[in-house]
C-alpha cells in the first residue's frame, strides 16, 4: 500500500477531478451566461411542445431563453375578446434589445424536421421603434399538425366515399373524356394542314393587327389634328361654361315673360278677343286679295293699250311725240309762253 | 444486531454450505417453501434496514476516524479507476455505435444522437452501469474482507473488546463509498460520452460540436443521477456488509457470503434503479 501522504493526494486528485466534471457540466447544462437580460412577454393560443428552458433565437442565434409558461384560461380582455391561452416570458440578453423592433415577429420553430423545439424571433424593420421591456405581444401559433391530418383525412374519406358510391358515374364521365380527347386528337390528326394554314393565317391575322393598331396610332394618337380638335373642343366648352349662365339667365328672363304672357292671354275674354282679332284680320286679308284683282284687272287694262292712261303707257307713237315735245321744248323754252 | 451463529440461511439463492445443520431441517415443501422464502427476505431485509440505520448512527455519533475512511476511499475509489474507465469506455463506445446503427434505419439523421445519450447516460446508465461495476469489484472486496475476519472470529473479538464492527468495519466504507461512488460515477459518465463522442465522430461523422448537446438534459435529470449515485454508494457497502458479518462456516463460508454480496449489491443496484426512475418520473415528468 502506498503512503498514507500519497493515498491522500490521489483520493484528493480524483474528488476534485469528480466535482471539477460535474461543475462544468452544470455550467454547461445551465448555459453559463452572466449578460443582463430583460422580459419580454408572448402570447399563444397553442404553443405546441414549448417548455421553459428552450432556447430563444433570432436567425439561428440563440439570444435568450424561455423562462415560464402561464396558463391564462381565456378571459375576456377589455375588448370583449377571448385573450390568448398562454402567455410566455421569455429573458432576452439587454445586448439584442435594439434588434428587436416593435413589429417582430415570434414564432415557434423545430431544430431540423423532427428535432426540439424553439421560439424564433423575426427582428422586424429598422424604421419602427424597439420593443420595450416587459412587452406583451402576440404570437403566431405554430401549425398545428394534428389538424391538418385530421382535416385531410376528413377531405379524402369524402373524396374516397363519393368516389365509390359513384362508381359507375365516374367511369362513365372518365369514359365520355377518354373518347372526346379521342376524337379531337383524330380530328387534329385530319385536319392537320387546315390547322396549320389557320395558325399561319391567325399569325398573319396578328400581324396585320399589330400594323393597323400601330397606323392608327400614328393616325388618330399622335396626330396634330387630333389635337387641334380637342383643344378647339376644350376652347368651345370653356366658351359655353363662360357664356352659358348669362344665357340662362336670358332664357330665365325669357321664360317668364312668356309665362307672364300666357297668363295675360290665357283668359277667355281675351282669347274670345283674340279670336275676332284674327276673323277680322282675316276679313281684311280677303278684302285686300279682292282689291288686289281690281288692280290687276286694271293694270291689264292698261297694258291692252285701253283707256287713257293705256294709251299713254302703252302707245309708242305718243311717247315719241311726246318725247319730240320734251326735246322741242328743251330747245325752244320759249314755247311755252310764246306761240308762233 | 446480526446474528451471530445463524442457523437458518437468508436467501435460497444463497445456498449455505453443506453442514449438518442441513439434514437435520425438514425439507419444505408446496405453500411452506413459499411462506419460508418470504419469511427470510423480509428477515435480511429488516436486518438490512437495522444495519443501515446503525451505520447512519454511527456516522452521526461514533467515533471520528478519518485515517480509515480515507484508506477505504483510495481502496474504493482510487483502485476502482482504471477498471471502470476501461469498462465505461468500451461501453460508450459500444452504446453509441449500436444507437447509430439503430437510428440511421429510423432517422438518417444523427444530429440528436448526442443529446439523447447525454440524457440517457446522465439520468440513468452512467450511475447505474457504472454501480454495478463497482458492487462486483467493491462489494466483493467488502464481503470477502469482513467475513474472513469473521470466520476467523476477529469480529467476535472485537465485539469483546466493547467495540461494535458496525463502527469500525462497516461506517469507514460505507462514508467512503458513498464520496466515491459519486466521483467514480461522474468520472465514468464523462469517459463514457468521450469516447462515445469519438465513436460518432470515427463512425458517423457526427462532429463533436454537434454530439455535445446538453439541450435535453434538464436539472431533473442531473438530480436523479446524483440521487442514484448516491443510492447505490449507500446500498453497496452495506448489502455487502451484511453478506461479510453473516458470514459462517470457514472459507467455504467465506465464498458464499463474497458471491452473495456481488448478486445481492447488483439486485439493489437494479431495485433502486427502478424506484429512483419512478420516484423521477413522477416527480419530473
Amino acid at each position: 500500500m502506498a503512503s498514507p501522504r500519497s493515498i491522500e493526494v490521489k483520493v484528493g486528485i480524483l474528488i476534485l477531478t469528480a466535482l471539477g466534471l460535474l461543475a462544468t457540466f452544470i455550467l454547461v447544462m445551465g448555459g453559463v451566461n452572466f449578460q443582463p437580460k430583460y422580459s419580454l412577454y408572448v402570447e399563444f393560443d397553442n404553443p405546441g411542445g414549448l417548455q421553459t428552458g428552450v432556447p430563444v433565437k433570432i436567425a439561428g442565434v440563440e439570444v435568450g431563453k424561455l423562462s415560464e409558461i402561464h396558463f391564462r384560461g381565456g378571459q375576456l380582455g377589455k375588448d370583449g375578446r377571448r385573450e390568448p391561452l398562454v402567455r410566455i416570458q421569455l429573458r432576452v440578453e439587454e445586448r439584442y434589445q435594439q434588434s428587436i423592433h416593435d413589429n417582430a415577429t415570434f414564432y415557434v420553430t423545430t431544430q431540423g424536421v423532427l428535432g426540439e423545439q424553439f421560439l424564433a424571433i423575426e427582428p422586424g424593420s429598422t424604421d419602427r421603434p424597439v420593443l420595450p421591456a416587459n412587452a406583451v405581444v402576440r404570437g403566431l401559433d405554430p401549425p398545428r399538425l394534428d389538424m391538418l391530418l385530421a382535416e385531410g383525412y376528413e377531405l379524402l374519406h369524402a373524396t374516397v366515399t363519393a368516389m365509390r358510391e359513384h362508381r359507375e358515374e365516374v367511369g362513365e364521365a372518365f369514359d365520355g373524356l377518354r373518347k372526346t380527347l379521342k376524337g379531337t386528337g383524330e380530328f387534329m390528326h385530319r385536319n392537320q394542314d387546315r390547322l396549320d394554314r389557320i395558325a399561319e393565317n391567325v399569325e398573319q391575322m396578328s400581324l396585320d393587327g399589330t400594323d393597323l393598331v400601330k397606323d392608327a396610332r400614328q393616325k388618330y394618337v399622335h396626330n396634330p389634328q387630333i389635337d387641334r380638335i380637342l383643344a378647339n373642343a376644350d376652347q368651345v366648352s370653356s366658351t359655353a361654361a363662360r357664356e352659358l349662365p348669362p344665357l340662362m339667365t336670358d332664357a330665365r328672363e325669357t321664360l317668364a315673360n312668356a309665362r307672364r304672357l300666357s297668363t295675360t292671354v290665357g283668359g277667355e275674354t281675351e282669347q274670345a278677343k283674340i279670336k275676332k282679332t284674327l276673323d277680322d284680320i282675316a276679313e281684311i286679308a280677303g278684302r285686300a286679295r279682292s282689291a288686289t284683282a281690281d288692280a290687276q284687272e286694271v293694270l291689264a287694262h292698261v297694258k291692252r293699250g285701253k283707256g287713257t292712261v293705256g294709251a299713254l303707257v302703252m302707245d309708242e307713237q305718243l311717247f315719241d311725240d311726246l318725247q319730240e315735245l320734251a326735246r322741242d321744248l328743251k330747245h325752244n323754252p320759249w314755247k311755252f309762253f310764246w306761240r308762233e | 444486531m446480526p446474528p451471530s451463529h445463524p442457523s437458518i440461511p437468508d436467501r435460497a439463492s444463497a445456498g449455505p454450505p453443506s453442514s449438518e445443520l442441513r439434514d437435520l431441517a425438514p425439507e419444505q415443501s408446496g405453500v411452506a417453501a413459499v411462506g419460508s422464502a418470504a419469511l427470510s427476505l423480509f428477515a435480511s431485509a429488516r436486518e438490512l434496514y437495522s444495519l443501515f440505520v446503525r451505520t447512519l448512527y454511527y456516522c452521526a455519533k461514533g467515533r471520528r476516524e478519518p485515517g480509515a475512511v480515507l484508506v477505504q476511499m483510495y481502496e474504493i475509489g482510487n483502485k476502482s479507476l482504471f477498471f471502470l474507465t476501461v469498462v465505461m469506455g468500451f461501453i460508450g463506445m459500444i452504446m453509441v455505435f449500436q444507437a447509430g446503427q439503430q437510428a440511421k434505419r429510423v432517422i438518417p439523421d444523427l444530429t440528436m444522437l448526442g443529446a439523447t445519450y447525454l440524457e440517457l447516460l446522465i439520468r440513468d446508465l452512467a450511475a447505474s452501469i457504472g454501480a454495478l461495476m463497482l458492487a462486483t469489484r467493491v462489494g466483493a472486496g467488502i464481503a470477502a474482507e469482513i467475513g474472513s475476519m469473521v470466520v476467523t472470529e476477529q469480529v467476535d473479538a472485537l465485539r469483546m473488546c466493547a467495540a461494535d464492527p458496525i463502527d469500525y468495519l462497516i461506517k469507514p466504507r460505507f462514508i467512503a463509498s458513498l464520496l466515491m461512488t459519486t466521483c467514480l460515477i461522474v468520472w465514468s459518465a464523462a469517459v463514457a460520452f468521450t469516447t462515445g463522442m469519438v465513436t460518432a465522430y470515427s463512425m458517423f461523422d457526427v462532429s463533436p460540436e454537434t454530439f455535445m448537446n446538453v439541450s435535453l438534459v434538464d436539472a431533473g435529470d442531473l438530480a436523479t443521477g446524483l440521487a442514484k449515485c448516491l443510492a447505490y454508494g449507500a446500498a453497496i457497502p452495506i448489502v455487502s456488509g451484511h453478506s461479510g458479518l453473516s458470514t459462517f462456516g470457514g472459507s467455504e463460508g467465506v465464498g458464499w457470503a463474497t458471491t452473495r454480496a456481488v448478486v445481492n449489491s447488483s439486485l439493489a443496484v437494479i431495485v433502486l434503479n427502478m424506484l429512483i426512475s419512478a420516484a423521477a418520473f413522477l416527480i419530473f415528468r
